[in-house]
C-alpha cells in the first residue's frame, strides 16, 4: 500500500498517522493555552473531541498562526524529519521561559522506508490521546501560577538536513534553568510515538 | 524245647525290637514329617524371606533408581547452576566493562566540562571586561556630553559676546562710515567747486598756491577716507565672520543635539547594562545551582558540548538500556536458578533424609535378617544334630532317606548361603547408598554455597542494575530537557510567532512613548533656541514652563497608549458582556415566556438626580396579536405598568384584578401566559 492511502479502522498509514498526530498537537496546544491562561477564556470555544469537551481558540490571529505551523509540521511528519515539538511559555515583561511542554516524536523507520502498514484500533489511539489531554487538564494542579502576562512560541526540532521554509528561522532551544520535569503519558499510532513532558521553572523555595 | 524256648524268646525279642523299630520308624517318620514340615516351613520362610528379600531388593533398586535420578537431577542442577554462574560472571564482566566505559565517559565529560568551565570563565571575564568597557564608554560619553554642553555654553556665550561686539563695532563703523561718507561728499563738493573755480581763468593765477595746498589736503583726506573705508570693509568682513561664528554656533548646537542623542544612547546603554547585569545575576543565581558551570556562556558552551556528546550519549543510552535489559534478564534467570538451586538443595536434603531413613531401615532389616539367619542356622544346626544323632542311631549311612535328608540340608544350606549373599549385596548396596548419600550431601553443600554466591551476585547485579537505571534516568532527563545534537538536529520556529508579536507590541509601546518624549523635548529645544535668538530676557521661567509642557506631552503620549490598551480591553469586555446579555435575554424568553427589551429614559434632569427611569417592554412568546405588548416603568425601586392600547382594551379586567387589587405583576404575566397558551392549544 502506498503512503497516500488513508487510515482505516484498524490499519494506519503514514499519512493517517500524520493526520492523527497533527490533530493531537493542535488540540494539545489549544488545551495548554486555555489551561495555563495564556489567552483569556472568552477567546476559546468548546468543541467535542476524543470523547472530551475541548477548548479551541476563536482568536483569528492565533488560529492562523497555528494553522500555518501545523501544516508545515504535517509536511515534516510525512518526510519523517520531525523529531520534537516544544511549546515554550515566556513572560512578556522579562522574556523569561517559565514552562516548556515537550512532545517527543519517534517515527517508525520501517513504515517510513518500506511503507509497512501496522495495525492498531483507532479507539485505542483515541483512548491514549484522551489520557494525555486529561493529564494536561490536570496539570494546573501542580504547575506554578503564571502571575505575569505570558506569551508562547512553538519550537520544532527537525533533521539538520531538512529544508527551512522562508517563514521559518532557527531559534534558541529556550531551556529552563533549574527546571523540574514531569513526564506525562505517551501515545503511539504504531507509526509515530509521542512522549509528553512538561518542564517548569522550579520554585526557589521549593 | 530250650531251643524252641530260645527261638520263641528270640522271636519275642525280635518282635519287640521290630515293634520298637516300628515305633522308632514311626517316630522317625514323625520326626521326618516334622522335619519335612520344618523344611516346608523353612522353605516357606525361605520363600517369604526370598520374597521379602526380592521386595526389599526391588525396593532398594527403586530407591537406588530414585537416588540415581535425584543424583542426576542434582548433577544437572549443579551443571545448570555452574552454567548460570558462568553466565552471571560473563554478565558481571560485561556490566563491569560497561561501568568502566561509563566511568571513562563520565571522566571525559568531566574533563570536557572542566575545559568548558575554563573557557566559559574566560568568556565571563571577557564579558565583564566588555561591561566595564561599556561602562567606561558610558562614562566617557557622559563626560563628552558634559564637555559638549560646556563647549556649547561657552560657544553660545562667546557668540553672544562676539555678536554684541560685532553689532557695536558695526554700529560704530556704520556711524564712522556715514560720517566719512558725508565728509567725502563734502570734500567732493568742495573739490568740484574748486575745480570749477580752477576752470575759470580769472582766479586761476591768484589762488593757485592756496588751491594746491587745498588739493593736497583734500587728497590727504581722501586717502584717510580710503583708509577708513578699508577699515570699514574690514569691519564688514568681521561682520561676515559673525555669520561664520553663527554657523559655528549652529554646528555647536548640532553637536549638542548629537550629544543629547548620545545621552539617549547612554540611557539605552545604561538600560542594556542594567539588563545585562540582571541577566548576569540571574545566570549567576542559576549557575550557583548548576555544577561545573559558572557563567551563562558557560552554560551555552556546556550545552554545545553536551549537544556534541548527545549522539554518542543516545547511542550509549540505547546500549545501556540493552545491557540493563540483559542484566535484568540475567538477574531474573539467576534468581530463577537460585530458586531452582534452593529447590534442588531442599530436594537433595529431603532425599538425604529419605536415604538416611532408608539406610536406617535397611540396617534394621539387615539386623533382622541376620537374626533370622542366625535363628535359622541354629534351627538347622539343631536339626543337623538331631538328624545326625538319629541317623547315627537309626538310619544307616548310604540309605536313601539319609541321602534325601542330606540333599535337603544342602538345599537349606544353599538357601542360607544365597540369603547370606543377598544380605551381603544389600550391605554393599547400603554402603553404596551411604556413599551416594554422602556425595549428595557434599553436592548439596556445594549447591548451597553456590546458591549463596548466586544470591550475593544477584544482589550485586541488582545494585548495578539500579545504578544503570539511575544513569538511564539521568540521560532520559537530559533528553527530556530538550538537549540535542547540533550536527543532526536544528531548532526552528515560525517567524511571526505570538511571542515575537507580543515583543513587537511592547517595543512599539516603548517606541511611542520615546517618540512622544522626543517630540516634547524637540519642542522644548525649539523654544530654547527661540529664546536664545530672541534674547535671554524671559529667563528661566520660560524654560521651566517648557520642560513641564514637554513632560506633560510625554505623559499624554503614555496615557494615550494606556487609553488605547484600555479601550481594547473595554471592547473585548463589551463583546463578552453583549454575548452574556444576549444569552440572558434568550434564557428569560424561553424560561418566562416574554422577550424583554429595556430602554433608559436618560433625561438631563433624571441624570442629574441619579435616578434614571427605565422602561421595560415585554413581548409574550405565545401571543397571536402583534400588538400584545406590556410596558413597565422601573423607577426608584418601583415597577409600574404603563397603559397602552393592548392593556386598556384587552387586559383591563386582569389589570384591575392583579395590578390594582393584588399588586402582583408576576400574577398578571403568568395569567396572560396561561391564557395565550390555552388559546393556542385549544385552537
Amino acid at each position: 500500500m502506498s503512503r497516500q492511502a488513508q487510515a482505516t479502522q484498524n490499519t494506519i498509514t503514514l499519512k493517517g498517522s500524520t493526520k492523527v498526530v497533527t490533530e493531537f498537537f493542535g488540540y494539545a496546544v489549544n488545551s495548554i493555552l486555555y489551561q495555563r491562561g495564556i489567552y483569556p477564556p472568552e477567546a476559546f470555544q468548546q468543541q467535542r473531541k476524543y470523547g472530551l469537551s475541548m477548548m479551541v481558540t476563536a482568536d483569528e490571529g492565533l488560529t492562523k498562526y497555528l494553522s500555518n505551523v501545523l501544516q508545515q509540521m504535517s509536511e515534516w511528519l510525512l518526510q519523517g524529519v520531525l523529531q520534537k515539538m516544544v511549546l515554550v511559555i515566556t513572560s512578556v515583561n522579562t522574556k523569561e521561559v517559565l514552562e516548556r511542554w515537550t512532545f517527543d516524536l519517534h517515527t517508525d523507520a520501517e513504515v517510513l522506508n518500506n511503507g509497512n502498514v501496522p495495525e492498531k484500533p483507532e479507539s485505542e489511539i483515541m483512548s491514549e490521546i484522551q489520557a494525555i489531554i486529561r493529564q494536561i487538564t490536570a496539570s494546573v494542579t501542580f504547575l506554578p501560577l503564571l502571575n505575569d502576562p505570558c506569551t508562547f512560541d512553538l519550537l520544532v526540532y527537525t533533521d539538520a538536513a531538512s529544508d527551512v521554509p522562508t517563514e521559518w528561522e532557527e531559534s534558541d532551544p529556550r531551556f529552563i534553568a533549574n527546571a523540574a520535569d514531569v513526564k506525562l503519558r505517551s501515545f503511539t499510532t504504531k507509526v509515530h510515538k509521542v512522549d509528553t513532558l512538561v518542564s517548569y521553572k522550579a520554585d526557589a523555595e521549593g | 524245647m530250650d531251643y524252641l524256648a530260645q527261638r520263641g524268646g528270640r522271636v519275642k525279642e525280635l518282635e519287640q525290637q521290630l515293634a520298637e523299630l516300628i515305633e522308632t520308624n514311626k517316630r522317625t517318620q514323625l520326626k521326618l514329617q516334622i522335619a519335612e514340615e520344618t523344611i516346608d516351613n523353612l522353605k516357606a520362610d525361605g520363600k517369604t524371606a526370598a520374597a521379602h528379600e526380592e521386595a526389599r531388593l526391588s525396593q532398594a533398586q527403586r530407591e537406588k533408581q530414585e537416588l540415581e535420578q535425584a543424583l542426576q537431577r542434582e548433577i544437572s542442577a549443579t551443571s545448570a547452576l555452574v552454567a548460570a554462574r558462568q553466565k552471571a560472571e560473563d554478565l558481571q564482566r560485561e556490566a563491569e566493562a560497561g561501568a568502566r566505559a561509563l566511568r571513562a565517559q563520565l571522566e571525559q565529560l568531566q574533563d570536557s566540562a572542566s575545559d568548558a568551565k575554563l573557557e566559559l570563565t574566560q568568556q565571563v571575564h571577557q564579558a565583564q571586561a566588555q561591561v566595564e568597557r561599556l561602562e567606561r564608554n558610558c562614562a566617557q560619553a557622559e563626560e563628552r556630553i558634559q564637555e559638549a554642553e560646556r563647549t556649547r555654553r561657552q560657544a553660545q556665550q562667546q557668540h553672544e559676546k562676539a555678536l554684541s561686539e560685532m553689532q557695536r563695532q558695526l554700529e560704530d563703523a556704520i556711524t564712522i562710515a556715514e560720517a566719512e561718507t558725508s565728509k567725502r561728499r563734502e570734500a567732493e563738493a568742495y573739490a568740484a567747486e574748486v575745480e570749477a573755480r580752477t576752470v575759470s581763468p580769472a582766479g586761476l593765477s591768484a589762488r593757485s598756491s592756496d588751491d594746491a595746498t587745498l588739493i593736497k589736503s583734500l587728497r590727504d583726506m581722501i586717502k584717510q577716507q580710503e583708509e577708513e573705508v578699508g577699515e570699514a570693509r574690514k569691519i564688514k568682513n568681521h561682520a561676515k565672520n559673525v555669520q561664520v561664528v553663527e554657523e559655528k554656533l549652529r554646528s555647536a548646537e548640532a553637536k549638542v543635539e548629537q550629544a543629547q542623542g548620545q545621552l539617549t544612547d547612554y540611557a539605552q546603554l545604561q538600560a542594556q547594562v542594567a539588563h545585562l547585569q540582571r541577566e548576569a545575576l540571574r545566570w549567576q543565581s542559576v549557575l550557583t545551582d548548576v555544577a561545573d558551570v559558572e557563567s551563562p556562556e558557560d552554560v551555552l558552551h556546556r550545552l554545545n558540548q553536551l549537544g556534541r556528546d548527545q549522539a554518542t550519549a543516545t547511542q550509549q543510552l540505547g546500549d545501556k538500556e540493552a545491557e540493563v535489559r540483559a542484566l535484568k534478564e540475567s538477574l531474573h534467570m539467576s534468581v530463577q536458578q537460585r530458586q531452582e538451586g534452593e529447590a534442588a538443595l531442599k530436594a537433595s536434603q529431603d532425599a538425604c533424609a529419605e536415604l538416611a531413613a532408608t539406610a536406617a531401615r535397611l540396617e534394621r532389616k539387615v539386623t533382622l535378617l541376620t537374626r533370622e539367619r542366625d535363628g535359622l542356622k541354629k534351627i538347622i544346626e539343631s536339626y543337623d544334630e538331631e538328624d545326625g544323632s538319629e541317623l547315627a542311631a537309626h538310619a544307616p549311612a548310604g540309605t536313601p532317606q539319609r541321602a534325601a535328608q542330606a540333599a535337603r540340608i544342602d538345599q537349606l544350606n544353599q538357601t542360607v548361603l544365597a540369603l547370606e549373599g543377598q544380605v551381603r549385596e544389600l550391605e554393599a548396596e547400603l554402603q553404596a547408598t551411604t556413599a551416594a548419600q554422602q556425595q549428595q550431601a557434599q553436592v548439596a553443600a556445594r549447591a548451597k554455597a553456590d546458591a549463596e554466591s548466586y544470591a550475593s551476585q544477584a544482589k550485586r547485579l541488582e545494585q548495578e542494575c539500579d545504578d544503570l537505571g539511575r544513569q538511564v534516568g539521568l540521560l532520559q532527563e537530559k533528553l527530556g530537557r530538550g538537549e540535542y545534537n547540533k550536527a543532526t538536529t536544528k531548532v526552528l520556529h515560525y517567524v511571526h510567532n505570538p511571542e515575537a508579536e507580543a515583543q513587537k507590541e511592547v517595543e512599539q509601546a516603548r517606541q511611542d512613548a520615546l517618540q512622544a518624549e522626543n517630540a516634547a523635548l524637540k519642542a522644548h529645544l525649539q523654544r530654547l533656541e527661540a529664546q536664545v535668538k530672541g534674547g535671554t530676557a524671559e529667563g528661566s521661567s520660560g524654560s521651566e514652563a517648557g520642560m513641564s509642557a514637554a513632560l506633560a506631552e510625554a505623559e499624554i503620549a503614555v496615557l494615550n497608549r494606556k487609553v488605547s490598551q484600555l479601550e481594547k480591553s473595554g471592547m473585548r469586555l463589551k463583546e463578552v458582556f453583549q454575548k452574556h446579555i444576549a444569552n440572558f435575554r434568550e434564557a428569560c424568553y424561553y424560561l418566562f415566556g416574554y422577550r424583554i427589551d429595556m430602554a433608559s429614559e436618560a433625561t438631563p434632569a433624571a441624570a442629574g438626580t441619579g435616578a434614571v427611569p427605565t422602561t421595560f417592554q415585554l413581548k409574550p412568546q405565545h401571543a397571536d396579536d402583534k400588538r400584545a405588548l406590556l410596558l413597565f416603568r422601573f423607577k426608584d425601586g418601583n415597577m409600574e405598568l404603563l397603559p397602552n392600547e393592548y392593556t386598556t382594551r384587552k387586559l383591563q379586567k386582569e389589570v384591575e384584578t392583579f395590578i390594582v387589587r393584588y399588586k402582583s405583576i408576576p400574577a398578571l404575566t403568568a395569567n396572560l401566559t396561561m391564557d395565550m397558551f390555552q388559546k393556542q392549544t385549544q385552537c
